[in-house]
């Protein structure tokens, strides 16, 4: 697979077209060999961008680009969450797969808890799959993908990246390195709870109402912030209304990047953008206006026969 | 293939096909129809192919499966090819399809009815009139009358003179029919059917029906599809006898009591004026307009008022009396509307409105108005006179305005909504070049240069888009001894890298005005400059506009080799591997 095809493919997908079965599977496969290189807590240079769950929402996807800068100009860190509940996840995976394979330095993927085949298969994008492409191959290539994918990042040694948040069989940076994370997300257990995991008010630790990870106290982030040498844990996970929320006295930030979350919760999205000093500014961004949506592409044959 | 010796009956093996179980093989088959045919010759064709073809479509199971149905309402329009002239054949099988009850299969039939009618017009008068007549009084169902509808008015373009009245019998025997599906079909081919009409055919025998369908009173489509045909109609009559019959549909139709009917009158204003032309538009429709610009209706109004701009365009267009004596009154009332949109469209409407009216009339009557919609609270509406401030200031002569439009901009350019901030620099060069060099530099050029800095990639992008425009109308001098120390300022003082990336775009779009020597003098030091940057971004961003300033720009041989190819050299080993890549590439146009 050229760069020409992978530019083509890139141009094809941000215009919300899907590409051929045949080119997801090379594309796949190339992201894996890929993805395989990279640590368990990838390491990422600032200036970087990071953004929450984006859902499949790909015009909101597109709106986030026209805020933050294009890839490469822009470089970022996608904490998780890209399918599921929106209209369209193949095109949303996708479009971000073939930037990581086009430019593998300037944009980085971390797993969330819906890039999982169980939950794929209640939430949308098994599907969504089934019902673009006529079979499942297509979600069986991507959530190969899936299993590949960094389970956290690190901005300059400075700032912790995980799509969920912390977990009590976790004490340092190295307990996350040494999970084999190449495995659909288990049930329990370090990995699920990176994944899973929420931020709360109270001390030490609580059960999660999620039924899975943990719900972790303001002590919980100042301990694990000391040990490991961070100034902040960057987390996305959780829908926050005004697009970014902090906590625990600037320790922990969740950061939410689909706005009008399932096209009808109402909030704004945001994304943290990191300059080369780390000086940190949020980026708030609207849903796409409707004249920036096209209509979803649709084959010639009358509705009646499908 | 047949006569190969090779024993393959192509016929019995379609046959088989479409008795398929499987939807996607007899589907595929009949898809393939044609090359049966061509296998067959035209002979056979005609003889065995389609007459079986038009039996099984009557017979069980095939007679009820819609796709399979489809399918063929397609595939006999591409037969007709395959036939040596024998179309006359396929009129009766699709006829029958055109009587079905599938909408889309009756589309089809009737589009493939059509296609052999352009193509064989003869065949008009003998097949298609008395195909159409048995649909247009099927009396079990329905739908079968809706297919008659359709095919009237090109059936009607090549008849027979002494079948024609038939033909307008049939219309005005759909144009009542009982059921209200046919009569909707009826009207909505109505401004077809008019069109095709002689005038005088159109006053004996039509004119009634179409003055009974305006006023139909179950369904307001139909009313719609009135106003569409008068737009014909109106044309082909003169002004006494559009006085006795058009001019009341349109004043009815201004006041009907459904919104749609009204909008569709709002809507086609300019097309109506022109069809019934200056003086019935003079003496009856501005009543009538007057009353949809104080319609109920939001919609209504505003789109009244968007039409008011298509009016002013028109080979004949709306007087400036007109406008004063008739449209002017309305504006005061407009522009306090509660509704945001239709304020909206009265700001994109003023300037033309103000060109027709000339100086002293805007002075006297529009000058408040367009102060008061630059201070409106809602933005699309202060954006849109922006937009048009152009006009405005034309009209004006720039001095009445610019203290207050120069206000709203700076205001604007500072909007919360960034994609307010991005039109507002689209409008910043044709601003510059209305209010000139002295007075761009004293009010605009801060607030643009530093939209070079905003917050949100796109507006950036707007102004390194829009700098080429202002670059061009201040020319060269200006650019290099002015702007670039400003650009090359921003560069240095940037704390972000994003700043960094954006002067570097900005640089191509100022280049065209510049000579090779200021190039290199100015920019290049730029450029090598940011191939030692500690961003990577900034390092690739470098090489990316050094090849687009080989490609655009002659710099010279001896400045490539001594100052570019060494930077780039050293880049080619750069850490990073974008940098690599996009040193490399620059590197082949050394």
């Amino acid at each position: 697979m050229g760069v020409s095809d992978l530019d083509r493919q890139i141009e094809q997908l941000r215009r919300c077209e899907y590409i051929k079965e045949a080119e997801v599977k090379a594309l796949c496969s190339k992201a894996r060999e890929i993805l395989v290189e990279e640590c368990n807590v990838q390491r990422v240079d600032a200036p970087v961008t990071i953004c929450g769950d984006i859902h499949g929402q790909f015009y909101d996807l597109v709106e986030l680009f026209k805020v933050g800068g294009d890839c490469p100009d822009t470089n970022y860190l996608f904490m998780g969450d890209f399918v599921d509940r929106g209209f369209y996840s193949v095109e949303t995976f996708l479009l971000l797969l073939a930037l990581k394979v086009r430019y593998p330095d300037r944009i980085t993927l971390i797993r969330g808890n819906h890039e999982s085949r169980q939950i794929t298969q209640v939430y949308g994008f098994y599907d969504e799959c089934l019902r673009k492409y006529g079979s499942v191959n297509v979600w069986r290539y991507c959530t190969e993908v899936f299993d590949y994918l960094a389970l956290a990042a690190l901005i300059e040694d400075r700032i912790f990246c995980v799509h969920g948040g912390l977990s009590p069989a976790i004490n340092t940076l190295d307990d996350v390195r040494s999970i084999d994370r190449k495995q659909e997300v288990p049930h329990e257990g370090a990995m699920c709870d990176l994944m899973w995991s929420d931020p709360e008010d109270l001390e030490g630790w609580g059960l999660s109402p999620r039924g899975a990870g943990y719900l972790f106290g303001g002590d919980v982030v100042k301990g694990f912030n000391h040990t490991n040498g961070i100034d902040l844990i960057g987390r996305a996970h959780q829908l926050v209304m005004d697009g970014y929320k902090w906590m625990f006295n600037e320790a922990l930030v969740t950061v939410w990047s689909a706005p009008n979350y399932c096209y009808r919760c109402g909030n704004v999205a945001a994304i943290l953008e990191f300059d080369e000093n780390l000086k940190h500014s949020f980026r708030i961004f609207e849903a796409a206006p409707a004249d920036a949506r096209g209509v979803p592409s649709r084959k010639l044959v009358p509705d009646y026969f499908l | 293939m047949a006569g190969n010796g090779v024993d393959f009956n192509c016929l019995e093996f379609f046959k088989e096909e479409i008795r398929n179980e499987n939807a996607t093989i007899k589907i595929g088959a009949v898809n393939q129809l044609h090359l049966i045919a061509s296998a067959l010759g035209p002979q056979r064709t005609v003889s065995e192919l389609i007459p079986y073809v038009v039996q099984v479509v009557q017979e069980e199971p095939l007679c009820n499966d819609d796709e399979f149905l489809y399918s063929m309402a397609r595939q006999y329009a591409v037969l007709s090819d395959y036939i040596n002239g024998n179309d006359e054949m396929l009129i009766a099988p699709l006829e029958h399809l055109a009587a079905q009850e599938e909408t889309v299969i009756r589309d089809q039939a009737i589009q493939s009815l059509c296609k052999v009618i352009e193509k064989r017009p003869a065949l008009a008068p003998d097949y298609l009139v008395p195909a159409l007549h048995r649909l247009a009084t099927k009396t079990d169902f329905f739908t079968a009358r809706v297919s008659a509808c359709a095919l009237l008015p090109l059936a009607y373009r090549h008849v027979k003179e002494d079948q024609k009245a038939g033909l307008r019998k049939a219309f005005t025997m759909l144009c009542a029919d009982e059921t209200p599906m046919v009569r909707r079909a009826a009207a909505h081919k109505m401004r077809d059917f008019v069109s095709v009409c002689a005038k005088q055919d159109l006053l004996t025998d039509l004119i009634g029906v179409y003055k009974q369908l305006s006023q139909e009173d179950t369904q307001d489509t139909i009313r719609v599809a009135c106003v569409h045909a008068t737009l014909v109609i109106a044309k082909m009559l003169n002004a006494d006898e559009n006085r006795q019959h058009t001019v009341t549909v349109i004043k009815e139709a201004a006041e009907d009591r459904s919104w749609r009917v009204r909008l569709t009158v709002a809507k086609n204003f300019d097309q109506l004026c022109q069809a019934f032309g200056p003086e019935l538009t003079a003496q009856k429709l501005m009543q009538p307009f007057i009353q949809l610009m104080k319609d109920n209706e939001q919609e209504v109004r505003k789109e009244a008022v968007r039409v008011i701009e298509a009016c002013l365009n028109l080979p004949e267009p709306l007087t400036s009396e007109q406008l004063q004596q008739h449209i002017l009154p309305q504006f005061q009332s407009l522009g306090l509307d509660s509704a945001q949109s239709v304020r909206a469209a009265l700001a994109q409407v003023l300037g033309p409105v103000a060109k027709a009216l000339g100086r002293d009339v805007t002075q006297r009557q529009l000058l408040s108005l367009i102060s008061d919609l630059m201070k409106d609270e809602f933005h699309d509406v202060r954006l849109n006179i922006v937009s048009h401030a152009g006009l405005i200031c034309e009209v004006l002569s720039v001095d009445g305005l610019v203290h207050s439009l120069l206000h709203t901009v700076q205001n604007l350019i500072m909007d919360n909504h960034w994609r307010i901030r991005q039109s507002v620099v689209e409008q910043v060069p044709k601003l510059s070049r209305l209010f000139g060099m002295e007075m761009f530099q004293s009010k605009l050029e801060n607030i643009f240069l530093s939209s070079l800095r905003d917050s949100v990639h796109s507006v950036r992008q707007a102004a390194i888009q829009h700098l080429k425009d202002i670059a061009d109308t201040f020319g060269s001098q200006w650019t290099v001894e002015h702007l670039l120390p400003k650009l090359v300022e921003q560069y240095s003082g940037s704390v972000g890298y994003a700043n960094r990336v954006t002067t570097l775009h900005v640089l191509p779009q100022v280049s065209f005005v510049m000579t090779p020597e200021q190039l290199v003098q100015c920019i290049v030091p730029l450029l090598v400059r940011a191939t030692k940057d500690s961003v990577p971004n900034v390092r690739f961003c470098a090489c990316r506009t050094i090849m687009w300033m080989m490609e655009h720009h002659n710099l010279g041989a001896q400045n490539i080799n001594t100052i570019i190819k060494p930077c780039l050299s050293e880049l080619e080993h750069d850490p990073d591997i974008d940098v690599q890549y996009y040193a490399q590439r620059a590197l082949l146009l050394c």
